[in-house]
């Protein structure tokens, strides 16, 4: 909830650190590319420093989603090619937005400014959602991967890979719900029956993420602060609701930054579902 | 103007970064102990005597005045404070999160209402029997929160503020509660425990299922690997920074057996951090004024008229009627 913002608020306040240190020095601050390629990449001390290292990150990611799939489905050489193109097609498709955002920043960094503040703010509008997209993860349901997959499997494997997708989703989203009614605790316990009765509603009234999140926990929170009072109140005693309210009215704010980000999970349209032109399984080209 | 300005963000930054700078270079190495070690960490974890006023510390060499020869007091292990309480601080403290410490004992409070079917009067009874328990939860955090003040991080892992109060709840209130609702109110304890540890466990599933794309099949043999080796310092570590940052995991010789090749090279590269702690106050943002209900709180209703008065008096049973 909270803690993923606050590590989210402590990148962003690193990067101002470093700002600030340099900047202090000389007056006007000294931009590298390091700095850039941390701002994007480094998740607060972890081992990516820069873009080779996501590269080499970005491409075992795309391993493992496609022997996860073959492990499902058991594709074919030709299969797997089709998939890994589509996979870099990803892959590309961010290092392209990458190299937009570092010209932006290539000319910026050279620009004369009195205001430095400024035009970092105006940078970090751009590397933000680059940010976000990395740390997300490349490989989720609006990737062209995971789009490729209605084209490239049988009719057959389809249903097995949507199953397996299915069950992983529904466990990330148990996971972040029990996490998020359990992080709720801090400010109101509940009875273990409330506990499972509210942990009952939110699976039944929330709908999964897209994209998978670090701050999924506080999305969660978010999505439970705009659920009808007639279908929360009753999970609650009289002197539970009035805390319950309050606490979850701080939350409504927060939905258009998310939305912004493409982390609000509205219209979700069933992506993992056949085309209405899905072609049989004999006429497929690519059988296991 | 920018230097001053750039001075304040690095105060700022500096501040909101300083729990990361605690932050080991390198894993810690494989320990089949870890979680023996854990458990006796957790005991060697300061209590609220640690932090006990001087006056009430005083007492101890006189209780040891007895015996011939006054045992030497035992140094508590970590040292966390070894100077006189700052009054200054502690009034910081309370001023800058009594108020939320109130409202995690006034809502554990409520719970216990609940949970052990108490009336008006066992209530009163109950919320002034516990207030030594609210006072050593304080003095507990107010113990981290002076250290870190002073640049000692707690590495240990800290409890969970509300785990603590219901610990020290069920100390203080031994006397108040009869033998079923002490019981229920530690049935329900352990039900939330479970509950929390349930949800930890699945969402460090999760992080290692984002990372390493796990099958159904090993997803359910991590979920045993992480239940059998169970740190308590896990849930306050995944509720602050839960998908950021893996806490230290079970030994990789548990783990990467599990795994194919591409997910064990992913696995032993990712990092696994020991984070130090400071305190920062309850997870609960902006607590309002906590105000328990009672069916007989509610506001009386306008007094009638005259002619409803008469009407009524007539259907009503008289006081009589109701003692009997």
């Amino acid at each position: 909830m909270s803690a993923a913002s606050d590590s989210r608020w402590a990148l962003v306040l690193a990067a101002a650190l470093w700002l600030a240190f340099v900047g202090s020095a000389a007056g006007q601050p000294q931009w590298t590319d390091e700095n850039f390629d941390r701002w994007v990449f480094n998740r607060g001390g972890g081992p990516v420093q820069n873009a080779a290292d996501a590269r080499k990150e970005l491409d075992r990611s795309l391993l493992l989603n496609i022997e996860e799939i073959d492990r499902v489905c058991k594709l074919t050489e030709a299969q797997k090619k089709k998939l890994q193109l589509a996979g870099r097609g990803d892959i590309k498709r961010f290092y392209d937005h990458y190299e937009v955002v570092k010209r932006k920043f290539h000319r910026l960094k050279h620009k004369q400014q009195d205001d430095w503040q400024e035009l970092w703010n105006e940078l970090w509008q751009d590397i933000n959602p680059l940010q976000t997209t990395f740390q997300s993860g490349l490989f989720h349901k609006d990737s062209l991967l995971h789009k490729s997959l209605r084209h490239t499997l049988t009719a057959e494997q389809l249903p097995r890979y949507q199953a397996q997708a299915e069950e992983r989703r529904r466990f990330h989203h148990r996971a972040s719900i029990e996490l998020a009614v359990n992080s709720f605790e801090e400010s109101m316990p509940l009875r273990d029956a409330q506990r499972q009765e509210l942990i009952a509603l939110l699976l039944k009234e929330l709908k999964p993420l897209r994209k998978s999140s670090q701050i999924e926990v506080y999305i969660v929170t978010i999505q439970m602060s705009l659920l009808p009072d007639d279908k929360l109140k009753p999970v609650f005693d009289r002197t539970q609701w009035k805390i319950v309210r309050a606490q979850l009215d701080m939350y409504k704010g927060a939905v258009q930054n998310l939305k912004q980000r493409g982390l609000w999970p509205e219209d979700d349209e069933d992506v993992d579902a056949p085309p209405a032109d899905a072609k049989p399984a004999a006429k497929r080209e690519n059988q296991p | 103007m920018n230097r001053i300005r750039a001075g304040v963000l690095f105060a700022v930054a500096a501040l909101a970064l300083l729990p990361y700078l605690g932050v080991p270079a390198a894993d810690p190495p494989p320990n089949q102990d870890a979680p023996k070690k854990a458990e006796q960490a957790d005991k060697k974890k300061p209590d609220a005597n640690a932090d006990a006023p001087a006056e009430k510390k005083a007492t101890a060499p006189a209780k040891a005045a007895k015996g011939a020869a006054p045992a030497k007091p035992k140094p508590a292990t970590p040292p966390l404070v070894k100077e006189k309480p700052n009054e200054a601080v502690e009034k910081q403290f309370e001023l800058q999160f009594g108020r939320q410490f109130q409202h995690l004992y006034r809502t554990e409070l409520h719970l216990l209402r609940v949970v052990c079917k108490l009336t008006k009067p066992q209530y009163q009874k109950v919320a002034a029997d516990g207030e030594p328990a609210l006072k050593a939860t304080k003095e507990k955090y107010l113990g981290y929160w002076r250290n870190q003040r002073q640049g000692r991080w707690d590495s240990s892992g800290q409890a969970d503020p509300r785990e603590t109060l219901s610990a020290e709840l069920e100390k203080a209130l031994q006397k108040t509660l009869t033998p079923e609702q002490a019981a229920a109110y530690k049935k329900e304890r352990n039900l939330r425990t479970a509950a929390q540890r349930r949800a930890v466990v699945k969402t460090l599933i999760v992080m290692m299922d984002r990372t390493l794309v796990l099958s159904t099949e090993q997803r359910d043999k991590i979920h045993e690997i992480l239940d059998k080796n169970w740190k308590d310092s896990w849930y306050t570590h995944v509720v602050r920074y839960g998908g950021n940052y893996f806490p230290e995991m079970p030994p990789d010789a548990k783990i990467l057996p599990i795994l194919n090749d591409t997910q064990k090279t992913i696995w032993k590269g990712v990092q696994k951090v020991n984070i130090r702690y400071g305190f920062y106050g309850l997870n609960m943002g902006d607590v309002g004024e906590f105000e328990e209900t009672w069916d007989d709180d509610v506001p009386a209703k306008p007094e009638p008229t005259p002619e409803k008065k008469a009407v009524k008096k007539s259907k009503q049973p008289s006081n009589k009627a109701e003692k009997k």
